[in-house]
């Protein structure tokens, strides 16, 4: 891993097509741009396991709305 | 309208219960227009988010205030454009999507990403919290050991 320092209004190149600028630093925050070609997906690192998690949530393996309800009774647990 | 939906067969939906995400959902980019189907009448703490266009797209919801009662998730000023909040907005709906397994142990539920519904227009989004007090995979079972 490349680690190294950067100030505002610095940037960096990746493989000659991506550019990565540090437009403002502001306490524990970066604002960070990336030019880059449009087919490179750009993800948030958050994003990416939403995405996974997603997936993962829509597979129920033909459990039916009854059984749902049955294992997510929250209301039945309630006092 | 008619509908075909994961759970519950055909269902007859209003034109105006239609939720968008313009975003889509991650993962699920394509599909726009979603509908809430509650598992049981009059209840709002199970729901379905069934997509119109894909019937086997289905999450299942959860109120997630039922499983912590100190749930607090913030909206970034972009979530409060695409959800189309100003002044005149009174409330916004919260929903946590669950995982659900083979294993009923083995359930967990999604306090990271949330699920926000803006009634006034009808625009939702899953959101991400900054927080890292919440997790994408709560165990589902500790919340019910802590509601009983």
């Amino acid at each position: 891993m490349l680690i190294l320092h950067r100030k505002k209004g610095e940037s960096l190149v990746i493989n000659d097509n991506i550019k990565v600028t540090i437009v403002d630093v502001s306490g524990e925050k970066v604002k960070i741009a990336v030019e880059a070609p449009k087919e490179i997906p750009i993800l948030r690192t958050e994003l990416v396991t939403a995405v996974e998690v997603n997936k993962e949530a829509v597979k129920t393996n033909g459990l039916s709305a009854n059984d749902i309800k049955s294992m997510l009774g929250i209301s039945k647990n309630k006092k | 309208m008619e509908i075909s939906t994961k759970y519950f067969n055909e269902v007859s939906i209003a034109k105006d219960s239609i939720l968008t995400f313009e975003k889509g959902i991650p993962g699920f980019e394509d599909f726009k227009r979603y509908v809430l189907i509650n598992f049981e009448l009059g209840s709002d703490d199970l729901m379905c988010l069934q997509s119109l266009d894909e019937k086997e797209l289905a999450f299942v919801l959860v109120n997630p205030f039922n499983l912590k009662a100190d749930y607090a998730p913030s909206l970034t000023e972009e979530d409060v454009e695409d959800l189309g909040i100003d002044d005149s907005t009174e409330g916004v709906f919260c929903y946590a999507i669950c995982s659900i397994k083979d294993n009923i142990n083995e359930n967990t539920v999604n306090l990271k990403s949330p699920i926000v519904v803006n009634p006034d227009t009808m625009r939702a989004k899953q959101i991400v919290l900054d927080s890292n007090e919440y997790a994408v995979r709560h165990e589902f079972k500790q919340f019910i050991k802590d509601a009983v």
